[in-house]
């Protein structure tokens, strides 16, 4: 059971640093501002 | 002495990219330019040292205890993509020229196969962990050093009279290909 819930909560860590990494999903390093 | 002998096998013997042939993709397509080259192999080896040492902490800790380690997969790779995203807004934060110079070269490591590949291969062999350390740093220096080695070789090449046919990719994995020979020799 830990093991799963060991997978989700590193699922949501790794979704929540990817989207505060990148920022806009569309973007692609671009410097362009998206809304 | 066996941990000195770990290091130079998993660095040299054993590179990780010439005999097992794993990273191959950042390798070929980072590797043009030196500067970038060797930048990328830094950043690889804070990125396999750190994620081998929290990925046997969750087998060895979690995993195994609960009877779960059929998902070790699973929990390396979201691992090795949380370190890899805390590792680019750290570039971003404190060094933005290196981000503006690899840009989406930095969340591709999650897709590094080398760095997934070191967390399987401390478990298969049933490494401690100080092993676990000293194999994680052996093979992304080793990483390091064909990446940085085959940039200065891709940089000769550029301006060698190579016959068209075999200009960019064929010429760069057949030299890949001497390069193995060479690094494996060490291993005899």
């Amino acid at each position: 059971m830990m093991g799963y819930v060991l997978v989700v909560a590193l699922f949501l860590l790794a979704t929540l640093v990817f989207k505060k990494s990148r920022g806009c999903t569309q973007c692609r390093g671009c410097d362009k501002k998206h809304d | 002495m066996k941990l000195i002998s770990l290091f130079f096998t998993a660095l040299l013997a054993e590179n990780i990219v010439l005999t097992k042939f794993l990273g191959l993709c950042p390798l070929l397509g980072n590797s043009r330019r030196e500067e970038n080259a060797y930048k990328m192999g830094l950043m690889v080896v804070f990125t396999v040292v750190l994620s081998s040492l929290i990925s046997y902490f969750f087998y060895y800790q979690i995993l195994v205890p609960t009877n779960t380690t059929h998902l070790r997969t699973l929990v390396f790779i979201f691992t090795i993509a949380s370190i890899v995203g805390s590792l680019e807004i750290l570039i971003k934060r404190y060094m933005p020229s290196l981000y503006k110079s690899m840009g989406l070269y930095i969340p591709l490591i999650t897709t590094n196969c080398a760095v997934l590949g070191v967390s399987i291969l401390v478990i298969d062999n049933a490494l401690s962990l100080v092993e676990t350390l000293v194999y994680a740093l052996g093979s992304s220096m080793g990483f390091l050093l064909v990446i940085y080695v085959f940039s200065t070789l891709r940089a000769k090449m550029e301006n060698a009279p190579i016959l068209e046919g075999f200009r960019g990719t064929p010429i760069a994995l057949i030299t890949l290909g001497i390069m193995a020979l060479l690094f494996t020799r060490y291993g005899l």
